[in-house]
This record gives C-alpha cells, structure tokens and sequence, in this order.
C-alpha cells in the first residue's frame, strides 16, 4: 500500500500538478477559442451573405403522382364543402 | 499412445490456468451484458468474445496469441498498438456527428472542456499510486468516456496497460446511466434541474461547413498531438456537412466504421490473456478509471454552476454531466435525469452540444498528454 508522503513525493518528481494545471487551461483554451468562432461565425457569415447570398435550397419540383394526390385531395376538399360528400 | 497423450497436453484444457477461466468469465459477463441489456452491444460483444479467444491458451510453439509475433491476432492487433484504428473510428463518428446544437450554443462548448478534469486529476492520482507519468496519463484519459481516444493514447505511452485502460474505459462508459445519475442528484438542486433551455437557433449549411474546417485548424494548432484525432473527426464530419460526399459519408458512418468496430473490439479483447491482464495494476486501474469519471461528471455539472453565477441565461447544471464525451449516452442520463424531475423539459438536444465538445475535448487533452510526455 503507498505510504501517504511517497504518494505526494511521486506526484511532486511526476509534476503531477503543474501538468494538470497546464492540461487544463490547454483544453479550456482551445475549446474557448472554438466556441468564440462559432459566436462570432453568424455575424461574419452575415457580412459574407452581402457579397455571396447563401443559396437557398431548391425544393424538388412535384412529380406526375404528387399532382394526381393533390388533385385528388382538392376534389375531396371541394366535394366537402359542397355538401356532396 | 504416445501420440494421444501428447496430444492431450497441447490442449486448452490441460494448459488452462484460473485466471484464463476467470477471463472468459467475465468474456462471457459481457456478451451477457450486451445481448441482455444492450450495453455497449456493439463494443462489449467483440471485446467480450475476444476475451474468450485470448484466454484459450496458446500451444508452445504455435504463433497463435496477439503477443505471438506473426501470430493472425497479431495483425489485427497491430492496428491497436500502432493506434491505426482509433482515428479511423473517429472518421465514422464524425460523418455521424450532427454538431448543430453545439453551433447554436456556443458557450455549452465550455461544459465539454471542465469535464476533462477528471482526466488530469486521475492522472496525479496515479502517480500517487506508484505509476509513471506516462502510465498515468493514460489511464487519466479513461475520464474522458472515449474509448477510441483511451486506447489511442495508451498505445502511445503505455501499450503494456492498454488491455486493461481499454476495458475500463468501455466498461465505465457502458455504465454511464448507473454512474452518473447518483453525482448529478448529489451536486444540483431540484430548482437548477427545472431550470429549461431556450430552444436551438437554427444554424445555416455555410456554419455546418466552416465549423469542421476551422474547428480543425484552431485544434491542431493548439495541440498538435491531436491532430489524429481531431483530424479525422473533424474530416468525417466535413464529408458529411459538406453534402457533396455523400457516398463517403454514408460509407465512412456505416460501412466502414462497423469494421473498424469489429476490428478494434476483438483485438483489444484478444489482448487481456489472464498471464497480463490479472495484476494489482489492472485492479488499480479500474479504480482509478471510476474515480475518473465520476470526477469528469462532477467537473462538468460544477462548471455549469459556476458559469451560472455570471450569466443571465441560467444554464441547466445537468448538461454539464454531457461533457464527459460517451457520445450519445451521457446525453441521454441528462434527458433522463432532467425529464424525472419535470417530464415536459426536453434536454437532450442541448446535452448534446456539450457531448459532441466532449469528444473534442477528450481528444484534445490526450493530444495535450501525449506531447508533455513524449518530451
């Protein structure tokens, strides 16, 4: 079993502290640094979109079936309202 | 006569020691585990079934074992101790990474970066323990709930610990749900597990394209050692978002990563023969792993509440649990943990932008580790 003064004589020869103090304030850092990019991307896409407009997705154009639905569905709609249904 | 009685000694069951029964017990506790509480199936099923093969034991002077030079399990394990398969798995995780909800909260990104306190303070708990500065770093990185990022940094500084960090780290992450729930109840009030999330700005395709690249940069540039695996992570997620790869994707999510998996599981479970795996290192290491992550929970649900004392916007301390980066799970003890306690708040989709931070940051700091100690 360690004996409590060898356990914190190998943490001080292991700098055991310092390298967990710099680990973290490396990690704390670097996720910092990304998180204030992804605050401030909005704003420069937003400068970004003046010159080159995001393109704004195409939605597919309905096929034949799709049509036929729709007809359909407004006959049904139309029948409805008046009272043939 | 002769030839029979030979024969018999070369068989598994006149060479078989206790320890190699015990580690097919426990192979078989994991498949066990896997098929009937679906815990980790998908990693404890190989690692379990492996345990089994690496405990038959091997026949003198037959290359069978992955410690056999030339031996097929070998091969396989080459990919483990040369650290091939880990960053080919976080190719797989980041083409299905949805960082969204990251990109819409920003500041929850910190919560992924205090989880990894557990890695930093396990690491000088075993130092205390009588492990190397090398040995220590690697089991530290177990509090980082990453099983590829775990095995990664201890087949770079201690490959003769790896069997035993890596089970640990797959164990523990299997037991998320039981670990983390008791820590979050413990640290946090009943009026912060109310507390709810404002719901998720939509973010832009543009975002979703820059982010990976950037994110990259910025990454290696501070920690170069983690380049492996940020790189590839980050790169996955590019296939993805970018929509013009989408075969790569779809291949690098499914496909490709399921191999790897398969690869990855076997071998490492191949490699905790009874003669390696059963020391008082291994025992220790399991210990220390628990520790880790435990504080990992604690660090994140702390940072939360620290970082309530300064801002408006209260954030729910309970996400601070998703930093550890046992993607998804840690973020659904969060969903589950918050959703007892009011059934109408919904917090997984925040959690999940700690959790995603978590598997950066986890990378990050066994980038960190490994070049401290390598210099």
């Amino acid at each position: 079993m360690t004996d409590f003064q060898t356990g914190l004589q190998r943490i001080v020869e292991g700098q055991g502290v310092p390298i967990a103090i710099a680990g973290m304030v490396i990690v704390m850092v670097a996720l910092g640094v990304i998180a204030s990019f992804i605050a401030i991307m909005p704003r420069i896409l937003r400068w970004v979109a003046v010159v080159v407009p995001e393109p704004t997705p195409q939605l597919p154009r309905p096929n034949g079936e799709d049509d036929a639905a729709l007809a359909a569905a407004a006959a049904a709609f139309h029948a409805a309202r008046e009272g043939v249904a | 006569m002769d030839i029979l009685v030979e024969f018999l000694g070369t068989t598994g069951f006149a060479n078989i020691t206790w320890g190699n029964l015990l580690m097919i017990a426990i192979g078989l506790a994991f498949i066990t585990l896997a098929i009937t509480k679906h815990y980790e199936p998908l990693l404890l099923l190989p690692i379990g079934f492996g345990a089994i093969v690496g405990n038959i034991p091997p026949t003198a002077g037959m290359a069978l074992g992955v410690y056999d030079q030339g031996s097929v399990l070998s091969y396989l394990y080459y990919g483990v101790t040369s650290g091939i398969y880990p960053p080919l798995i976080f190719l797989g995780i980041g083409a299905m990474t949805d960082f969204s909800a990251m990109l819409s909260s920003p500041r929850l990104v910190l919560l992924g970066g205090a989880a990894q306190v557990g890695i930093f303070l396990t690491l000088i708990g075993g130092l205390y323990l009588g492990f190397t500065p090398a040995e220590s770093g690697a089991i530290g990185i177990i509090g980082g709930a990453d099983g590829p990022t775990a095995i990664f940094l201890a087949a770079k500084l201690a490959p003769h610990l790896l069997g035993a960090i890596a089970i640990a780290a797959y164990s523990y992450m299997a037991l998320v749900p039981v670990i983390q729930p008791p820590i979050m109840m413990l640290l946090t009030t009943r009026e912060e597990r109310l507390i709810r999330m404002p719901p998720p700005r939509t973010v832009s395709k543009r975002e979703r394209i820059i982010f990976p690249i950037v994110a990259f940069i910025i990454a290696a540039m501070i920690a170069p050692g983690a380049l492996p695996l940020v790189g590839m992570l980050l790169f996955g997620n590019l296939l993805k978002e970018s929509t013009v790869t989408d075969r790569l994707a779809e291949t690098a999510r499914h496909a490709f990563i399921d191999i790897v998996t398969i690869l990855l599981g076997f071998a490492v479970g191949a490699s905790t023969q009874a003669q390696t795996f059963l020391t008082p290192q291994s025992l220790m290491i399991f210990g220390l792993g628990a520790l880790s992550f435990a504080i990992a929970t604690a660090g994140g649900v702390l940072f939360a509440k620290l970082l309530n004392l300064f801002s408006r916007n209260k954030i729910n301390p309970l996400l601070g649990a998703a930093g550890v980066s046992a993607v998804p799970d840690s973020a659904r003890v969060v969903q589950m943990v918050g959703h007892a306690e009011d059934p109408h708040n919904h917090l997984l989709m925040h959690a999940m932008a700690p959790n995603v931070a978590g598997v950066i940051g986890s990378a990050i700091a066994a980038g960190i580790l490994w070049s401290l100690m390598v210099n």
